[in-house]
């Protein structure tokens, strides 16, 4: 039986993705992209936490039933990553708005397609 | 010496390419002599005494662990040739230092994810990989080019996510992370405990063909590869890809997906090739084209026998060269027109300059597999290790690559000078001399072997002659081809994504169904 945590990872990519094709303004796929990023990250905690839901910072002696590590380091780097990504992607969003006035998916779609065919 | 040392050397320089600013050129230039002799040493050392590996911080069983084997040797020599031509053929643009510092770390976490053997760092690096090539597409900051490159980085970044799941579900099952240690793991479950494993291989299969050019899930890449500037789009084809590719391999031996690699290649190619066939640009032709080249290398790779990898690596090597060729090629062509538009470039020919047309006409004849230039020593070994079948879809991928580039290949032809090039044609001779030399790599990549006879080789080259040759009628004769209507739609980022979602399921029926 998975932990709860990981019915709601699997809840919340599938609002994510949902949240990514229906919302046409940009700055909602991002946002839609960071809750895609968030439920890996949940994905990966809880099924740490299946084994032990105890720090794993104990001497060696008790080494027994504590969280296993090595899915926390995993998760601060792909935090970090995800950070990276979001940020770097709302500067090219504020690039875009400010040349065509909207944040809205179609229209820099067809605006960019009418610069490009003369 | 330590393999931490090569890739370390590429971000070190690109570090100190934002420091000084001024003179970054010769600070990459200088690097990338450095990085090469590396690569070099590395391949006289696993040519003479095979694998080397290496596990980071001497944390035995649960570090890190690296590997320098055939495959990232191969993978090594193709990044040095296009790095290499890729700053010969931006030497004179006066491109800002982020742009070297930028090609650098790129050039750093290529040559990491060469030797990675171990699920997150491949994560990690891939990420790195997108965080950089994003940055370098739009470089010129044109809207199109920013345009394209978002798009790059919200599907890429879902792809990623879509890996990570995989990982999580493999890491939660075995425990551990190392590809050799997981391999070993699923090698000893019983058929009950391996229901998971289609899952997470169809998660982790899908979220690495978003980045490795295949179709269906990379429908970000002719935007990408088509709007940025031709050194970038050189790199993008000719080495960003191709670590995807390495990563399927390398996935490929422990999880049971090389069904599934055959029937994506297969769609790539025959996809990627149709797309081509229609599209009037010939930067985005050759973007399409090369969603229909990985379709070789997965098909090699889902043949599964020893000679059809030594196939795979082998075209990489030239596919890197004659894709990197063609992209500069056309945009100093683009450069000196002011269009890249196929028309424009055929009825202008006598102005491309005749280096330019030179190097076109070869990159031409080594995409399409004429004998002895390039694809075709690949392509010798490809047929050899695969079952009839996959020989057949080859030959079909071969002719439609033909029937593709019977439409570039009018602008090669032309008499007269028209004209030099800014960068002396260095880049054209670094990539396309060694093209005829490509068939000397099976000794370092498959020592003591040999591809039958003389006489064979013979034959594949009669035959390669005669698609070359039937394609290339085909394509100029049949121009009703190019007039075909196809869904352009796929490209928006909403439908990217659905069929990017609907691919992690084609890729789980296939695994499903051929699993015994």
């Amino acid at each position: 039986m998975p932990p709860i945590g990981v019915a709601v990872a699997a809840v919340l990519f599938v609002i994510g993705v949902g949240a990514l094709v229906i919302r046409r303004d940009l700055v909602f796929k991002l946002l839609a992209l960071g809750l895609i990023n968030s439920s890996t990250i949940l994905l990966l905690i809880s099924l740490d936490a299946q084994r032990s839901t105890m720090a794993p910072i104990v001497p060696p002696s008790v080494m027994t039933d504590v969280a296993d590590p090595l899915p926390q380091a995993l998760v601060l780097a792909a935090i970090v990553i995800s950070f990276a990504i979001l940020a770097l992607a709302l500067v090219f969003v504020m690039v875009l708005a400010e040349r065509y006035h909207t944040t809205d998916a179609l229209r820099i779609e067809r605006a960019v397609a009418r610069e490009t065919k003369p | 010496m330590t393999l931490v040392a090569a890739p370390l050397v590429s971000v070190i320089g690109g570090a100190i390419c934002l420091m000084m600013g001024r003179r970054s050129r010769w600070i990459a230039a200088f690097t990338w002599a450095i990085s090469t002799g590396l690569v070099a040493y590395w391949i006289g050392v696993v040519a003479r005494l095979g694998p080397v590996h290496e596990t980071l911080g001497g944390w035995d069983s649960v570090g890190i662990s690296l590997v320098m084997d055939r495959p990232a040797v191969a993978f090594l020599l193709i990044e040095q040739l296009l790095t290499g031509a890729v700053l010969a053929y931006s030497w004179r643009s006066e491109l800002r230092s982020a742009f070297y510092a930028l090609f650098l770390v790129l050039a750093g976490a290529v040559t990491a994810l060469c030797m990675s053997v171990d699920m997150f760092n491949i994560y990690v690096l891939l990420e790195l990989l997108t965080l950089t090539s994003f940055l370098l597409v739009a470089y010129e900051r044109r809207p199109v080019q920013i345009w394209a490159s978002l798009k790059y980085l919200l599907l890429a970044s879902l792809g990623m996510s879509i890996y990570l799941f995989g990982v999580a579900l493999v890491y939660a099952h075995t425990g551990s992370l190392g590809l050799q240690q997981v391999g070993d793991h699923l090698a000893s479950l019983t058929a009950a405990e391996a229901g998971w494993i289609p899952v997470a291989a169809s998660l982790i299969t899908a979220g690495i063909a978003v980045k490795a050019g295949v179709f269906l899930y990379s429908l970000w890449l002719p935007a990408a590869h088509g709007s940025a500037s031709a050194g970038v789009s050189a790199l993008l084809s000719g080495l960003v890809i191709k670590m995807g590719v390495l990563a399927l391999l390398r996935f490929s031996f422990i999880l049971p997906i090389q069904h599934a690699l055959t029937v994506l290649g297969v769609m790539t190619g025959l996809m990627g090739a149709l797309y081509a066939i229609v599209e009037t640009d010939a930067k985005k032709m050759l973007a399409f084209s090369t969603l229909s080249q990985v379709g070789y290398l997965l098909i090699g790779i889902g043949a599964g026998s020893e000679a059809s990898r030594v196939g795979v690596l082998m075209y990489v090597v030239a596919h890197g060269m004659f894709k990197g060729l063609l992209f500069l090629a056309v945009g100093d062509a683009g450069q000196r027109l002011g269009s890249t538009e196929l028309s424009v470039l055929r009825a202008r020919r006598h102005e491309i300059p005749a280096a330019t047309r030179a190097a076109l006409l070869v990159g031409c004849a080594a995409i399409a597999g004429f004998p002895f230039v390039g694809g075709f020593w690949a392509k010798e070994w490809l047929l050899q290790g695969s079952p009839p079948l996959q020989q057949a879809l080859l030959w079909l991928l071969m002719f439609c690559t033909t029937v593709v580039f019977s439409k570039l290949l009018p602008a090669g032809l032309a008499r007269g000078r028209g004209g030099g090039v800014r960068h002396g044609g260095i880049p054209y001779v670094m990539l396309g001399a060694g093209m005829p030399l490509v068939f000397m790599l099976s000794r370092i990549l498959a020592p003591g072997q040999a591809t039958g006879t003389a006489d064979a080789t013979l034959v594949q080259a009669g035959w390669s002659l005669g698609v070359v040759a039937v394609g290339t009628f085909v394509g100029v004769k049949f121009r009703v081809l190019q007039r075909m209507r196809v869904p352009r739609s796929v490209f928006r980022i909403e439908e990217s994504v659905l069929v990017m979602l609907f691919g992690v399921f084609v890729v789980l029926a296939v695994v499903l169904v051929t699993s015994p």
